[in-house]
């Protein structure tokens, strides 16, 4: 049964999605499907691999069992890895509702890959965003880390850094930061689900337990503007008005309030800028140009007396 | 008697040498004898690592108006000279 895209995430989840750059969905995906998936990964593994690295793109298993190869980018989500556990994955009505809350309905396949981290994997990563060029509108691809089966602490769990993903850096330039105050591990039980803007910072890690260490991660594009596309049941509730002001009078209970989530690794002046650049990215998502948080944006938007 | 050097890199949360750490790296030309952990910063603050003796070697200059939103800006450079088969010859 194909599932629908109705949307699932709250505008107080994609609030949060704005403020901190992810969202953390734990054990959405059943235990059985997940089982299906990891005895499908390592044959997906090797033909990514074999297509890097020059060669057939075409998944051993997926060709022998005459089902459709990888996606090619630009294939509608919906048509990816058919008949595919993979594929059920993708399907699964919570996996959608997320994806279409963020990035619309049937979003285009970018790519994805297999990591995988053997036990004893020595070498940590550099911490980047993916990519070398992206928007500096406020349009996002979403990312899926999709992890199937439970990773303890110290075991190849991805490293992130919340609240990166509005700074503009160069992919490379962030790898000097071998350690950011804040930056988390990935931990967590079989079936999680991280959902990254894709500016967010973050880095395989070192395996030194003694278990293997699977993720799948797909990038998604937006076919549509990103506008009201969540559940938006309680948007009027939340969204504030302009003069929501933490120096002034401010609300707790509203978007202004979650955008103002302060990271670790910040201090006064980066937590203002980043704030800044949540503030019009939901300027966007709202469809309301006149939103603000403190005030930042209404006093440059103000017309001055002359 | 030979010189090796390690290099400390502290990011602070502004440029104030008194100011929190927000990221740290870590580079080791020594024998590894006295490296530093990296599950937790290692000095609150620059001065900390002064006081540790770390010996500074460069700060951050002015903050122009369009470095707001991407690097982190407020960074410090140390350097602590070992003297491999005996005790440091700079620093602590």
């Amino acid at each position: 049964m194909v599932s629908s895209w109705e949307p699932t995430l709250t505008t107080a989840q994609v609030a949060e999605f704005v403020a901190n750059g992810m969202l953390r969905f734990d054990e959405l995906v059943p235990a059985e499907l997940n089982e299906r998936v990891l005895a499908e990964l390592p044959a997906m593994r090797d033909s990514k691999y074999a297509a890097f690295f020059g060669g057939a793109a075409t998944s051993s298993t997926e060709a022998e069992e005459g089902k459709a190869g990888p996606p090619e980018t630009g294939t509608p989500m919906s048509e990816c890895h058919r008949g595919t556990a993979i594929g059920d994955v993708l399907d699964m009505p919570e996996v959608r509702g997320i994806v279409a809350s963020l990035v619309g309905p049937d979003p285009l396949f970018d790519h994805d890959f297999v990591h995988h981290l053997p036990a004893g994997y020595g070498d940590r990563q550099h911490l980047h965003p993916d990519a070398i060029v992206d928007t500096a509108d406020p349009t996002f691809d979403i990312q899926l880390f999709y992890f199937p089966h439970e990773v303890a602490p110290r075991s190849g769990g991805t490293r992130f850094v919340p609240g990166t993903h509005l700074r503009r850096v160069p992919s490379s330039s962030t790898a000097r930061y071998q350690n950011v105050v804040g930056e988390q591990r990935f931990v967590g039980a079989a079936g999680t689900i991280l959902v990254f803007h894709h500016g967010l910072w973050h880095a395989g890690d070192d395996n030194p337990s003694g278990d293997d260490r699977w993720m799948y991660k797909i990038r998604l594009n937006p076919t549509v503007p990103q506008v009201r596309l969540w559940d938006t049941t309680d948007f009027d509730t939340l969204h504030n008005d302009p003069s929501d002001h933490v120096f002034a009078v401010s609300r707790n209970d509203s978007v202004a309030a979650i955008l103002r989530t302060r990271q670790p690794w910040q201090g006064e002046e980066m937590f203002r800028y980043d704030l800044v650049e949540r503030t019009k990215l939901w300027r966007y998502l709202s469809d309301d140009p006149s939103f603000d948080a403190d005030h930042y944006l209404t006093r440059l938007d103000r017309p001055r007396a002359r | 008697m030979t010189e090796r050097q390690q290099i400390l890199q502290l990011w602070l949360k502004v440029a104030a040498l008194d100011a929190a750490v927000a990221a740290w790296a870590f580079y080791d030309g020594t024998d590894g004898a006295r490296a530093l952990p990296d599950s937790d910063p290692p000095y609150p603050n620059g001065v900390a690592a002064l006081q540790d003796g770390w010996m500074l070697l460069q700060v951050p200059g002015p903050i122009g108006p369009d470095a707001t939103n991407g690097e982190l800006t407020a960074e410090y450079v140390f350097e602590r000279r070992v003297t491999l088969g005996g005790s440091s010859s700079s620093g602590s």
